[in-house]
């Protein structure tokens, strides 16, 4: 995936701050500061939401819907003490596991003839019908790999290699915005990996039979 | 979740301060099994540097600019409101004051009523000219019984007690023009 820059924008913006940017857009209504923080943050934060739903048009509905929220309550619940970015990723993280939680309440009313030992709502969801064909080429073999064995993962899991990878959050903030203490952070971070270890053992040693 | 667990983790992502970092390297070299773990869990850790970064749809990006200009900030649609309230406590206050005007026009009227018009309005009610009953209610506000009144009568009774005559409290005009007196005429 090749990441898009917001065109032509006054090098100046690019040297300052996102508290700056932010500052510039609150009180000076500067429209380029506005885009100048999109631009930085835009790819991260959907890169977040498409590996959580896994569905463009999905991915889109959440992505817009945050930017909504964010332009709208910012005079009224950020303040500008606490990082931006960390306030725009819980507006995102929220809605993210608002549509998933939502959807996965949908599939387990309607979903009576799926598997019941598939506890996931991912599992429940046909992969190749999920993404985007487009989206599907575009991603290489691996990554497409990888972001399969994510998806498999329970959400909390997900959640938190998610926002530790693209946002490198630290796990006491990973921990505020799921809610959790420290250690369950932490926990959930170690379950992950060995979880996707196990996988890739697993289709290692599935390779290698059928070689 | 033993300590050595979460240990593990902080360390791989380097959430350690060189104290703790110092003597969790300690305990790797005394445990094997810890120390192959951390190397197994970093491996893996390693490879979400694959993960792809995906980019929102240009399309998405140009309706979130539109809409970040167009909302202005909250600045702008205060603005805006404080302008409508002054526009509309302008124009409120523009309404109380004329309001007022006519109200004094209209009392003008009553008082510059020529003596023709009220002895007319007096004999077709009456018949006679009975005397004035003026009274004063609890709030101290004359009354002159202006159907039964001749203007001459209630001419000689304003000018004797106008001395001790003050204006009305609470009421509209008294807000706007301390200085004026009401006079209220009783229907009957």
């Amino acid at each position: 995936m090749v990441l898009k820059k917001t065109k032509n924008l006054p090098a100046r913006y690019q040297d300052l701050k996102d508290q700056e940017l932010v500052h510039l857009y609150r009180k000076k209504e500067d429209q380029l500061a506005f885009q100048e923080l999109l631009n930085r943050h835009q790819t991260k934060i959907y890169s977040y939401i498409f590996s959580m739903v896994r569905n463009e048009e999905v991915a889109n509905d959440i992505f817009q819907d945050t930017f909504t929220k964010v332009i709208t309550k910012m005079d009224e619940t950020y303040d500008e003490q606490g990082k931006w970015i960390a306030w725009v990723m819980r507006i995102a993280h929220n809605a993210t596991i608002d549509h998933i939680r939502k959807q996965k309440r949908f599939v387990d009313v309607s979903g009576a003839t799926d598997d019941d030992s598939k506890d996931d709502f991912y599992d429940r969801l046909e992969d190749e019908s999920a993404i985007d064909q487009q989206t599907q080429l575009e991603m290489d073999e691996s990554a497409s790999e990888l972001m399969k064995y994510i998806a498999e993962l329970p959400e909390e899991q997900r959640t938190v290699i998610m926002l530790r990878h693209y946002y490198e959050m630290p796990f006491k903030e990973i921990a505020e915005l799921t809610n959790v203490s420290i250690n369950t952070a932490l926990g959930r971070m170690r379950y992950a990996l060995i979880n996707l270890r196990k996988m890739f053992e697993e289709n290692h040693t599935t390779q290698t039979k059928s070689v | 979740m033993n300590e050595n667990d979460t240990d593990l983790i902080r360390y791989i992502y380097d959430e350690m301060d060189p104290t703790e970092r110092m003597m969790f390297e300690r305990k790797l070299e005394r445990d094997e099994n810890l120390l192959i773990e951390v190397e197994t869990l970093k491996h893996t850790s390693g490879k979400l540097s694959d993960l792809p970064e995906v980019s929102p749809p240009d399309f998405l990006i140009q309706n979130i600019v539109q809409l970040s200009g167009s909302k202005g900030g909250s600045g702008f649609s205060f603005s805006y409101t404080l302008m409508a309230a002054m526009v509309l406590f302008t124009f409120s206050a523009s309404y109380l004051m004329l309001d007022t005007e006519n109200r004094f026009s209209f009392l003008g009227a009553f008082d510059n009523a020529s003596q023709e018009q009220v002895d007319g309005v007096a004999k077709s009610s009456t018949g006679a000219l009975p005397e004035m009953q003026p009274w004063v209610d609890y709030n101290e506000v004359l009354y002159l019984d202006q159907g039964s009144a001749t203007a001459s009568k209630q001419d000689s009774i304003f000018r004797q007690l106008q001395p001790s005559m003050g204006p009305v409290p609470g009421t509209m005009r008294d807000r706007f023009f301390n200085s004026d007196v009401v006079l209220t005429g009783s229907s009957n």
